[in-house]
């Protein structure tokens, strides 16, 4: 997605603008949002007191009208990133966020919460983190799959759904113009509720493949064997990005990388399934060093390979699709126990630091074939 | 007579040369000219976040880091 210009992410004309001039918010008076004085002035006058971006505080001008999503938004993970936050004071050896150093909680502030979602970043203008620039002339309306929902997370579930990493096609799902992201992610699931979730997991309304695949649970010998036993993923998706230690504030310290690697459910009390795909988290033991913690003291108390829905489904992968006369589980219960195979083994951890290979100690299954485990 | 039409043609020189001067001084009344100082353009919100030559006229250049890769998701 080009940079807009500058110029560029203000101008109100184009496709939209009308019907945002036509809608209830263009009707409003600019200055009703955005303050500033509405004059006909030099524009240093009349940007005077201005709130560019008016949902910044969440306590700000869209409550007053839209104060059921207002009460759920303000307690939900796009907010206040409730998932980064605890994970940084599990590792950190403290119950709580608010328990953490005061340095801990002001790099986190200023290098992770830049990444929070307004009500403005989803529904008028592109994401603060990619710059921000309106989407549509100021039309309010659904999130647009490129200009915002994959302008945050684009890396990874962008690039896996529209086949744009190397040798990897796209999702089956993925029509252009057709099904994009709010497809399947509600605007109940986005918006939240008002239980707050703690980890990306716990958010309620989210989408599983059986609320369109129901009635696949016997449509063949693979899933009757393996139904509720594997994650759907395990065997119909493919490769997918993982990352390396990441340094807060310059980011990743090695580039991502390509690989599938299936292992034992890390959040067992959220998911059921008892295999599932992981994907390896940035984090490392100095990642927060520029915040004060030289080492994470409870590092090893949460898995850096974590539990992932890549977003690159197929019928046929290289799991599901085998040679002629070869069973379909030849791709799993023939993998070689090194590094290089599908599952998380002991080779795997053998490859990690210490504090790294007891993190994941529990997700790793035994060498050999599955039928003997 | 010749002194009167001699006196009629240094009047209108001078006229002339008093206008010009005046204009060059007083520069051009649009507000809204491109060779106008851009803090000197005046406009509503919409006369102006409707008119894209007129906001690259105010426009300070965008200073800030491009926007790196996304890492999250």
């Amino acid at each position: 997605m080009p940079p807009l210009e500058a110029w560029e992410k203000v101008l109100i004309t184009g496709p939209g603008s009308e019907e945002f001039f036509a809608s209830k918010h263009g009707s409003f008076s600019c200055t009703a949002c955005h303050k500033g004085r509405g004059e006909d002035l030099p524009k240093e006058d009349a940007h005077q007191g201005m709130v560019a971006r008016p949902s910044e505080d969440p306590r700000g001008i869209c409550k007053d009208c839209h104060l059921a999503e207002y009460i759920v938004h303000e307690r939900s993970l796009h907010m206040n990133l409730w998932g980064e936050k605890n994970l940084l004071a599990k590792r950190y050896g403290v119950d709580d966020y608010a328990d953490l150093p005061t340095e801990m909680q002001e790099g986190f502030q200023s290098e992770c919460a830049k990444c929070h979602a307004s009500c403005g970043d989803c529904h008028v203008t592109r994401p603060v983190s990619v710059g921000s620039g309106l989407v549509a002339g100021h039309r309010f309306g659904a999130p647009d799959m490129t200009e915002n929902c994959t302008a945050c997370h684009g890396s990874r579930v962008g690039m896996e759904y529209r086949g744009e990493n190397e040798g990897v096609g796209a999702d089956v799902h993925y029509v252009p113009q057709g099904m994009q992201c709010i497809a399947c992610h509600t605007k109940q699931e986005m918006h939240g509720t008002v239980t707050v979730a703690d980890h990306r997991l716990d958010v309620r309304n989210g989408p599983k493949c059986e609320d369109c695949h129901d009635a696949v649970a016997a449509g063949n010998d693979y899933h009757t064997e393996h139904w509720g036993e594997l994650a759907c993923q395990t065997c119909h998706s493919q490769d997918y990005k993982s990352c390396n230690s990441c340094h807060a504030g310059s980011g990743l310290a090695e580039p991502s990388y390509l690989s599938f690697k299936i292992g034992r459910n890390p959040v067992p009390e959220k998911r059921s399934a008892e295999f599932v795909v992981l994907r390896h988290a940035p984090v490392a033991e100095d990642t927060y060093r520029e915040w004060g913690a030289a080492d994470l003291p409870t590092f090893a108390s949460e898995p850096t390979w974590k539990y992932a829905a890549p977003h690159n489904i197929k019928r046929w992968t290289s799991r599901t699709k085998v040679e002629e006369g070869e069973s379909c589980g030849t791709a799993c219960h023939g993998s070689p126990d090194g590094p290089e195979g599908v599952f998380l083994r002991q080779a795997d951890l053998d490859a990690m630091t210490p504090a790294e290979a007891e993190a994941n100690r529990d997700l790793i299954v035994p060498n050999g074939s599955p039928v003997n485990w | 007579m010749r002194d009167r039409r001699f006196f009629s043609l240094a009047m209108f020189l001078l006229a002339g040369i008093g206008l010009l001067g005046m204009g060059l001084l007083s520069g051009c009344g649009d507000d809204d000219s491109p060779g106008q100082p851009a803090a000197k353009l005046t406009g509503t919100c919409e006369g102006c976040h409707q008119d894209a030559e007129r906001l690259l006229a105010t426009m300070d250049p965008d200073s800030g880091e491009p926007p790196g890769d996304t890492g999250e998701g």
